[in-house]
Formats: C-alpha cells, structure tokens, sequence
C-alpha cells in the first residue's frame, strides 16, 4: 500500500499514516507529544485532548515491512474520568511525555499547570508530583534506576524517586541551576549514566553528576538559548546536540576531551527555522533529525559530514508542525503532527534536496563566452567541481551530413525568392546567415548530369563567428554611419563585413547598395552617360545607358541590362577607349552597375555562395544574370559565353559555369512562371543578346578574370572608383542643368538599339522596382536579426533611415536600434553608441536618449553659486577662474572631470590617478561616492 | 564549437549552484552550496577573487546582475527563503588603499523574506521596467519586487504558481521599449505620427516553470495590480528545471526554451499574442538537463546537462533545431 502523498512523490519505501486522530471541533487540534518505549513496543501519545498508548507491531505480512499501530485501550476511559474526577489539572495541556527505560510501565510526563505525573500502565495508577511553580518543559527517567527529573520554566531541575512510597508528592533533590531561567532539557548522558546535561533558554549548558545537586560539573555558555539536546546514542561519541530556536542552529558540541572544562564546538548546522527537537538516528553516526518549532512541518536529517542542505526531509505532515517524533529504528521514524496524524516514515521515502539541486551552471555573456561549472560527483564535494568555466564559441563546422539537405534545400528557396522579389519572407538571408555561423560557404556544383547538384563546402580562412566580441567590436568601430554617399558607405561597410568573413552581413550591404544606392546614382549615372554618349567609341554601348536616363529608370531593369553591357565595357574601357571622357563615363557605370551587379547578385543569389567569396562569387553572380537570361532564350548564346569566357582563358571557368547553373535553374523557372518579370522576358530578342555579346565578348578577357578574382583583388579598384565618384560628383554638380536637356535630347534620339535591346512591353518599372527591392531590404534584414546580427541591420537601418518607412515598422527599427545600443553598451564601446544615437535622426524616440539626463546643475566651486554658462560662475564679485585642475591649478583643456557634491575638479588624467588611491576629493575632503 | 577559454578556481567549499557573468562579461559571480557568493574578476582572460558574499544561511542557488542602469547590482536566492539584493558600496579610503589585495565592499540593500520555502531562481527584470526582481520559490508562489522611486521596496505575489514548488522564472524582453522610454505624451504624439501603428505597450510578462511540469507564462494585467496567468504550456512530464525566455530583437515571435527533469529541451514559440504557441521538442538527450540560457541575440540556445556536457543549439530554416557542436567535442570539457 504505497501512498502517493500530495507532493506527488510515490513513497516505494512504505511510508504511511498509521494513525488519524481526525481532529474536529469535539477533539481540537493540539501539540501531540510521542514517547516510544525503549524497547519499540508501545507507543504513548499525549496532548491537551488526546491521551493514547498504542501497542506497535511489525507488519511481517507487508512487502514493504514497517509497523502498525493499535490502540491499547488501556486509558482512554480512566483517564478522561480520572482527570475530571480526581487528577485536577490533568486536562490542560501535556508539556512532555517518556517512558522509563529501565521499567518499561513506567510512563511520565509533565504538564503545563507545574505537575509532573508518573504512571503504571500495569496499576493504572497516577502519581503526581507538584513541585515546579511555572510549567513543566521537560522529564526524562535515569537510565537505570528509577529516578525521574523534571525541568521546568521556573529554571529549577527536580529529581524524584520513584521507590518511595506512593504518597509523597515531593521531589528528593533540587539541583540549583542558579537562576530562573527557564531549563529547556535534560538528557542523560551515554557515556556515564550519573551525568545528565541540562539546557537552559539563557543558552547555558550545564552537566550534572546526579549525585550532586550543588554544583555542576561543567557550565559553560553555548548558544543564544538550547532549546532542546540530546546525547549521542553511541557512547563512542560523547557529543552533545543542542537545539537553538533562536538561530535556528543546531550545535554539536564534543564532551569527549578528557581536560576537564573543555568543550569543543565541533559544528553548527544551519536550519532553515526555529529547532525544537533534535533525535540522532540511531545506528547512523552522523545523522540527526530535527523538527522545527514554527511554520515549518517537516522533518530533517541532517548529516554531520555535509549539512549545508539537510540529507533527507520528510515532508508528509500537513498542517502546522510536527510536535513528537522518535526513531524506531534506523530506517524508520514515527512522527506525530498538530495535524493529528502519526505518520510512519521510512527513511528511504524522505525527500533528498541533494538530488534536486543544480549541479551545474550556465551563463552565456554578451562577448560569446560562456561560463559553465559542472560537478563530476554530487556530493562530497570534488575538488573538480568547484570551478567555473569559461569558454569561447569557436568556429567549427558541422558535420556536413546534417548540413548539408538542409541548406541544399534552402539555397533553391533564395533563388526563388530573390527572382521574384516579392517572398514574404526572405529565407535565403537565414542561409548565408547559418552558414556564415558555422562558418562554410556553399556553392553549388553542377556535376556532369544537369539536373544533378552536389554541395560542396570550402571554409574562409578569415571567418569569424558573428558571436564572436572581436568582430562585433572591430564593425562596431569600423562601420560607417555617414558618408559622401550611400553608395560609397554601403561600399566600405561591405568591404568590412566581408573581410570579416561575414558574408551575410556583406549581403545585405550589397542589397541595400541595390537597393537605394541607385536612386542617387542613377542621376549621376545618366549624366555621367551623356557625357560619354559624346564619345562615339562607345556608342553601341552607352545607348542602353540613353535608354536608362532617358525613360528615367532609376531602378534595377534598366540598370541590369545596361549592367550586362558595362561589365563588359568598362573593364575594356582602360584598354580599348581612348577617348578619356568616354572612358571616366564608362568607369563610373562600372562602379554603379558594378555595385549594383554586386547587390543583386547578392540579393539574387542569396545565400552564402554569392557573397560567399564578396568580389569572386558576386560578380560571378553577375554573369550568372547574363547567362540566366541567355540560357531561357537560347543554348547557344551560352555557348558564346563560354567562347568568351575560355577565349579569356578564364581558368576559373567551373566557377562560372556553377553559379551560371545554379540561378540559371532559377531565373530559368522564375521567369518562365512569370512572364513579365522585367529581367528576363523572354520577348528577348537573342539577336540582342547576340550583338551584346559580340560587343561583350570581344573584350570580355579583363572583367572574366575580374571575376575570379580573390575579394581584394575586386576591391583593389576602389581608390580609382573613388576617385571616379568625386569626378562624377562634380559632374554631377555641374551637369545638373544639362540633365533635363540631355534627357530631352536623348528623347529625341532615335534609338535604334533600344527595340531591339528591351522588350518592348516593358512597363514602367521605376515604382514597383524600388518597392520590390526594398521589401527585399527589410525581410533579407529581418532574417539576419533572426541570425543574431542585428549590428549590420541597425546600421543599414540608420543609415537607410526614412527610406525604409513604408516597409519597416518604427518600433521595430526601434528595437533593433535599441538592442543593437544595449550591445554596444555591453561592450562599452559608448563613443559608438554616441554615435549611433546621434544618427538617429529619424526615430525620435532613440534619438531622445543621448538627451536624457543631459543637463546639470553646476555651482561654482569657489562660491557656492549656481553656475549660468558653463563653468562660469555668475556673480561678478567672483574672481575664480573656471575649471581649474585642483592638482596642478592650471586651467583644464582637453577632458575636465569633477564632483558633483564640491563641484571641485580638474584634468582626467590627474584626478583618475588620485582618485585610484583615495577616495575623498583632493581639495576639499569631501567624500566621493562610487556606488549609484 | 566551444573551448574552453579559462577556468576560474573558485575555492568554494561545495556544489556550485550558478555562475553568472555581468552585462560588460567583466565579472563572475558564483554561488554554491557552502552558502557564500564570490564576485571573480575575469577580465583579459585574468580571475582575481573580488569578494566573498558570506550572508546567506543556507546553500545560495542562484544569483543574477541587474542593468548597469541600475548600477551593477547582484541578486542571490537561497534556500533560507531569503533573496538578497547586494551592492558595491563606496569603499572608505583605507579600503581603496587595499584594492590592489582586491578587497571591496558589498552591502546588502535589501532583504526579501517573504517566502515560506527555500528560492530557487531570481531574475531581474528587463531595465526598462525599472529596478524590479522576480523570484521563485518552493513554496510555490512567485514574487515581483519593485523598488520605487523612493527606495522603498514592494511585493506583488503570485501565490499558487505552481502547485509543488517554482524551480525558474524568466522575464519577456520588452519588446516594444519606444513605449516605456518616453513619457505617454510623446509617444501619444509618435503614435500619431506613425499612424496609431500598434506601438501600445507591451504587457510585461513572465515565465515561469515548475515542479508540475508545466511552464506558465504570467501577464500584468493592464492596471498594473495584478498577475493573471495568461498560458499554461505542458509538454513536460517530469520537473521543469529552467526556463529562458529567449531576448527579442523586433522579430514579432517570443520563444521560450524549457528543460526539466525529464530529459528534454521544448521550444515553444508564438507568432503574435493572439496566436497560441507551439512547440518544438530537441532530441532526447542523456541526462537530466539543469539550464537553458539564450545568447545575447536570441539565436543560439546553450542547454547544459548533468553529464557535463553543454550544447549549442540553432534553429534552421525549416524550424529544425541543430546541434552545433558535436557530442563528442562536449566531451572534452
């Protein structure tokens, strides 16, 4: 009959209620107090209401063994009669009660109106002793003769013997405790059955020879007050436990020294609440149980060897608290509770807190390392466990069985997605973004069979976890908020991103360049074009440019087909133009349609393998468009593409070819489902493609192996294409005028390419581009969020700032902002943050907080007037000189740092060294608070 | 994926129960069974014993850092049924003398003995609500205690949390901080310029997981009173030993990781409060997992079990939660 308690826990061990008192309101709950015969065979239970003995037999037929109670009979009648009739006082409540063990009929127990009572159990008859004048706490018999003591609140200690005829009624012996403290307990000792320890609430311990009722034999003060104590059972030990309610401590304390006032404090177990009786286990040396005085019904054990948390916790009492309790055997402990319950416990069912605590830690900090301390052995302790951990996520690469499904899977969803421009949610981002997390990038690999894709994995030797502190410091420092234009900072910022190994972060660099950059470069790219359209080397190629500038397609449509061209051209241009102008115009194309290429390569190509690489996989991602929109049309213009390309000795010409594969198979499905994508119509003229490539091909050599260049190698460029911006910014400024002019006359111009070139039911793309990419823009941002990266997307944030308005929700550009703030901050990188805030212009609520708590009261620290400007102290009849260093007394320039409390201050430098070593101001002697 | 960077020799006397590393990561606090905290410098790699904590009566389970905007302060619960709230005191001259023997005071500037059990968990709340703690106890309930502006310090209960006992309790990040920033005015006025886009404020809610084997997450109720328990997600069949509610960074998804006696890891994720959530169960694991904590960007998952191993998780694309660092890596820990 196992029960299952409330706690839930199943008690396998046998623990049960042997007995239910079923308090009501005829028979009001009580303390009940237990005393259990030496012997285990009977059972006294006793309070206000309650007065049983119980015969306590071992159920043999039980699996779980175990014992159970019945009730004797022997008093109930008597007794109830007897208190009313003739024992006066019997009836108020019982303080204590034991059986005698060297005659085991003998019961006593002592009351709250001052009278202790004996009792036969064979006679049936009472013996009352009247000696104490304050309540009696405690009575315990001589182990061997039958002499009985009692202990009472009136601080006096009453010996009795039990031999002398029935009717004396006065105690043999008083022992002077000296004092009226109350005298909690008294337990003989094992050791030396004359000896008996008493404890007072004063918190004295004295041990008496019964023999001598004068003097102690030892006195000594232990504790706050002993509430409870009791000798060891083993005599091998000659240790004494004491309870104190008042600490909630129990203290061992070692008699065993042969010096004769020496006591040895030899522990202090920390209870959780008030002792009120303590019971070592017998057979178990090192264990003790205790029960609690107030608010607390359970029952501990505590083990000698480790008590920080007590061994067991027999937690099967309901109600208020458990008022008696007593071993029978090692195994198994009989309680009594104010709920009326006698509960049976074995000692295998007590709850063990040890095994229900943590034996580890976690802690993952904001600079990627973890701290971790696991224990090897859950008790005692180890050596071993008793250390922290700190580790660092390093990159590793996963087994590349698990990678690999997933991501095969998730590449094709970027290229459907970044076709069509319009996913909801830009999952091809997550990609690039896991990988860059593991630290691989993907590439697809056309095997042979078409149709048949195999993943390879290469790993950048630069990668670093985006968990990682040092990136996320050097970006944090390294990424540019403002610049001269959007282009050139999404530029850098990709640059550093990719050196960085960040590949997904790069992307979103490029997408947000594709994006928007274009708005401000397609203005500078139109007059740019006419400018070169001057040039007639060129003119073939520039015509698409006409077409762009004229039909004022700031977006990517215009722009990719004039970027098939440019790739092409402009890498040629150095070589083949020499006209000048032509060559600054078609170099500038270059770096727009280059970054835009770059971009939509990206976007388009999506995960790891375009930006895998930056400048190789991108600009490869380039051709992929070309050969994408040559390959829905015809094979043989790719075959002229591979013409050209081997015929530019391209070695890398596998790359190529892969990546041509990959969105090939996209843009191939994408445009087949929709037929009006602006990229890939197939009203494509191939003769176009034709003609391009011819014009393409014909000086294809230079940007081919472009594009199997190493990332600096692309990026190398830069400094010319710099120089090409501020050209073009000048251009620009100069050629404002002319822009609408030139439109019109390129209005005017019978472009003979242009039907040819575009399809003809092109539709004005400009809005719905823009929207598209933009879209592109918040979801690639949303899922590199969802990556952790959130330090790239609250920059791309500010610096997109209300380009972004109709497509991302303020508070949540907000909350990028603010997390990527809080990071910042945890890195203490606040100039950053300053920074950051600072360029938060266009969310008010973020910038509001480099505002907040901004102004302070100054006085001057000479005259105790408030300061007006500054440091400047406002009455003229002051004559001090602002900010001097309280140091040196010169006139701070540069970081002035001051109390608040005595206004006094000065250099930095100086007072951060005085203040290493004191604390109170130099000047003054005021003190200086650190804290909050 | 992981490796072990330093180890810090805490010289405690028993089981350590938590180690948590401050918001800069500069410092480690350890709590263990021997009933003290120490306070580690871990700086450059360094470790440098700041201080032991010696004012806990019982075995101290866990400890956490407040928001520097609340100037570092260090929270342990124990199981004396007492949290403590300590703070670094201004160190008197003699004292700064002795920095260099690393000697620094901490004060206990408040003491919350409220509960009738032993406190399994404590946590801060998110700075934006101000200086504000939940903790968890064995008693079942769960307190929130706000210290005011004035100082004084006030208690919210949930009693009844958890019928046996609260062995964690985590706090949602305020998702939506626009509206906690500013004063109601301004963000009225921003609401009006944004349109009356949704920018209400978030309820502030609570996780909190139990020895019934359930997680539930618990709302202030608009009128700042009262906690109602919004949801109750099971799943678990045995103790819930740590629950994390993973940090937001605008993504409209609150997630919560959960682990328990049970050996297992649950996931339970939402799109928007009025959807409910969902879960998603890890691989089984080998032994009973004691805690789960999210990076600082919500995107990996750290689950450390009994058997000493700790591993990283990530979610892929399709709502599979990887392993990132192989078993037999854990190994060498």
């Amino acid at each position: 009959a196992n029960y299952i308690w409330t706690s839930g826990r199943r008690h396998e061990g046998g623990t049960r209620v042997v007995h239910d008192f079923h308090f009501n309101r005829s028979t009001p709950s009580c303390n009940l107090y237990l005393a259990l015969q030496q012997s285990k065979s009977l059972v006294a239970v006793a309070g206000r209401t309650v007065f049983k003995i119980f015969r306590l037999d071992e159920c043999r037929d039980e699996p779980a063994g175990g014992y159970s109670l019945s009730d004797m009979h022997i008093l109930p009648n008597n007794y109830q009669r007897k208190s009313k009739q003739n024992l006066s006082g019997l009836d108020t409540a019982i303080a204590d009660i034991v059986w005698s063990p060297s005659d085991e009929s003998k019961l006593a127990w002592g009351s709250t109106n001052n009278k202790v009572f004996v009792l036969d159990i064979n006679k049936e008859k009472y013996r009352m002793f009247q000696c104490h004048s304050r309540s009696v706490n405690c009575v315990v018999f001589h182990p061997s003769t039958p002499l009985l003591l009692s202990s009472s609140n009136d601080g006096s200690v009453f010996c009795y013997d039990l031999r002398s005829p029935e009717t004396e009624a006065v105690a043999c012996a008083n022992f002077s405790t000296g004092g009226d403290n109350a005298v909690r307990c008294i337990d003989f000792s094992r050791v030396n059955e004359n000896l008996f320890a008493t404890g007072q609430e004063s918190g004295t311990i004295q041990v008496w020879d019964i023999r001598n009722t004068q003097k102690p034999e030892r006195s000594f003060h232990a504790q706050h007050s002993v509430i409870t104590c009791s000798w060891h059972p083993n005599s091998q030990f000659n240790w004494l436990a004491t309870g104190c309610h008042r600490q909630n401590t129990i203290g061992i304390l070692d008699f065993s020294s042969t010096h004769f006032t020496a006591v040895r404090h030899l522990d202090t177990i920390q209870c959780i609440s008030p002792v009120l009786k303590v019971r070592w286990r017998p057979d178990c040396d090192m264990h003790i149980a205790s029960t609690a005085k107030t608010c607390d019904k359970n029952i501990y054990v505590w083990d000698l060897a480790s008590h920080y948390l007590p061994d067991r916790i027999f937690e099967e009492h309901t109600g208020d608290m458990v008022t008696g309790f007593d071993w029978v055997g090692p195994d198994w402990l009989l309680s009594v509770g104010k709920d009326g319950r006698i509960i049976l416990h074995h000692y295998s069912d007590g709850y063990r807190p040890a095994d229900w605590v943590n034996p580890c830690s976690l802690a993952v900090s904001c600079r990627g390392s973890l701290a971790a301390s696991q224990s090897t052995k859950k008790l005692p302790a180890d050596p071993n466990v008793l250390s922290v951990q700190l580790m660092q996520l390093q990159t590793q690469p996963p087994p590349p069985q698990q990678q690999q499904p997933a991501l095969g899977r998730n590449f094709s969803l970027t290229n459907a997605v970044g076709v069509s421009g319009a996913g909801a949610r830009h999952r091809g981002s997550a990609a690039s973004a896991s990988s860059a997390v593991t630290a691989t990038i993907v590439q697809w690999n056309r095997t042979s069979t078409p149709g048949e894709y195999n993943l390879v994995e290469y790993r950048c030797p630069s990668q670093k976890l985006p968990l990682g502190t040092d990136s996320f410091v050097h970006l944090a420092k390294h990424y540019r908020l403002s610049g001269a234009s959007l282009s050139e900072v999404c530029a850098h910022n990709f640059q550093l991103a990719a050196g960085l190994g960040l590949d997904s972060a790069a992307c979103l660099w490029q997408l947000v360049l594709c994006a928007f950059g274009v708005e401000e470069e397609a203005l500078a790219a139109a007059s740019a074009a006419n400018a070169a359209s001057a040039a007639e080397a060129s003119a073939s190629l520039n015509l698409p440019e006409h077409q762009l500038g004229a039909d004022e397609l700031a977006g990517g449509g215009g722009i990719n087909s004039a970027s098939m061209s440019v790739t092409s051209a402009s890498a040629s241009a150095p070589a083949n133009m020499p006209n000048s102008e032509s060559v600054s115009a078609l170099l500038s194309l270059d770096d727009v349609d280059a970054d835009r290429r770059l971009g939509l390569g990206g976007s388009t190509g999506g995960g790891g393998g375009s930006a895998g690489g930056g400048g190789g996989g991108s600009s490869s991602g380039g051709f992929a468009f070309i050969d994408a929109g040559l390959q829905s049309d015809s094979a043989t213009l790719d075959d002229d593409f591979d013409g050209g390309g081997a015929g530019a000795g391209v070695g890398g010409d596998t790359d190529v070819g892969e990546l041509d594969a990959a969105s090939a198979g996209g843009f191939g499905d994408a445009s087949s489902k929709e037929p009006n994508d602006y990229l890939f119509s197939d009203g494509e003229p191939a003769t176009a493609d034709e003609e391009f490539f011819a014009d393409g091909t014909g000086t294809g050599a230079a940007p081919l192996e472009q594009s199997q260049l190493p990332l600096q190698g692309l990026w190398q460029q830069k400094p010319q294409q710099a120089q090409q911006h501020r050209k073009r910014r000048q251009q620009r400024s100069g050629s404002w005028q002319l822009l609408q002019q030139q439109q019109q006359q390129q209005q005017q111009q019978p472009p003979q390419h242009q039907q040819e070139f575009l399809p003809s039911d092109l539709p004005p793309l400009t809005a719905k581009l823009e929207a598209d990419l933009s879209g592109m823009v918040t979801d690639a941002m949303y899922e590199l969020v969802n990556c952790g990266h959130v330090q790239t997307v609250a920059t791309a944030c500010v610096l997109l700032g209300d380009r972004l308005r109709d497509k991302l929700d303020e508070s949540v550009a907000e909350t990028w902002m603010l997390s990527y703030i809080d990071l910042l901050h945890s890195h203490q990188l606040f100039v950053e943050s300053a920074a950051l805030i600072g360029a938060c212009g266009f969310l008010p609520n973020v910038a509001l907080l480099n505002q907040q708590s901004t102004s302070i009261s100054l006085i001057c620290a000479a005259c105790n007037y408030p300061s007006k400007q500054g440091f400047t102290c406002a009455r003229s009849l002051c004559k001090q000189r602002p900010l001097l260093c309280v140091i040196c007394h010169r006139t701070v320039r540069g970081l002035y740092l001051w109390s608040r409390a005595c206004q006094h201050g000065g250099h930095f430098d100086h007072l951060m060294d005085w203040y290493s070593k004191n604390s109170v101001c130099p000047e003054c002697g005021a003190s200086v608070d650190f804290g909050i | 994926m992981v490796s072990v960077m330093q180890t810090v020799d805490t010289a405690h006397d028993d089981m350590i129960h938590d180690a948590q590393l401050d918001y800069y990561g500069t410092r480690l606090a350890t709590c263990s069974s021997d009933k003290t905290i120490r306070v580690f410098d871990v700086r450059n790699r360094g470790q440098s014993l700041l201080c032991t904590l010696a004012r806990h009566e019982g075995p101290v389970w866990q400890v956490a850092w407040s928001h520097p905007v609340h100037g570092s302060l260090l929270a342990s619960c124990s199981y004396d049924r007492r949290v403590l709230v300590w703070r670094e005191s201004a160190a008197a001259p003699q004292q700064h003398q002795q920095r260099q023997q690393q000697h620094q005071q901490w004060e206990v500037v408040y003491e919350h003995a409220q509960h009738e059990s032993s406190v399994n968990s404590v946590a801060w709340a998110p700075h934006e609500y101000g200086l504000m703690f939940a903790c968890a106890s064995s008693d079942g309930s769960i307190s929130v205690v706000t210290c005011g502006q004035d100082g004084n310090w006030e208690t919210s209960k949930i009693p009844n949390a958890h019928t046996i006992g609260v062995n964690a309790v985590s706090w949602a990040p305020a998702t939506q901080p626009s509206s906690l920033l500013c004063p109601p005015v301004a963000s009225s006025a921003a609401d009006d310029a944004a349109g009356g886009r949704g920018s209400a404020p978030t309820a502030r809610r609570l996780v909190s997981g139990g020895c019934d084997g359930q997680v539930r997450v618990w709302r202030l109720e608009p009128d700042g009173a009262q906690w109602s328990r919004e949801s109750t997600l099971e799943g678990h069949s045995d103790w819930v030993r740590d629950v994390a509610w993973a940090p937001n960074l605008g993504l409209s998804r609150d997630m919560i990781a959960s682990c328990g006696q049970d050996c297992r890891v649950i996931i339970w994720t939402r799109r928007d409060e009025d959807t409910s959530w969902s879960s998603v169960t890890l691989p089984p694991f080998q032994d009973v997992l004691w805690h789960v904590s999210w990076s600082v960007t919500g995107n990996l998952l750290a689950v450390s079990s009994g058997d000493n191993k700790v591993s990283l998780w990530k979610e892929s694309l399709d709502g599979q939660w990887i392993c990132l660092n192989a078993p037999a890596n854990s190994e060498e820990q």
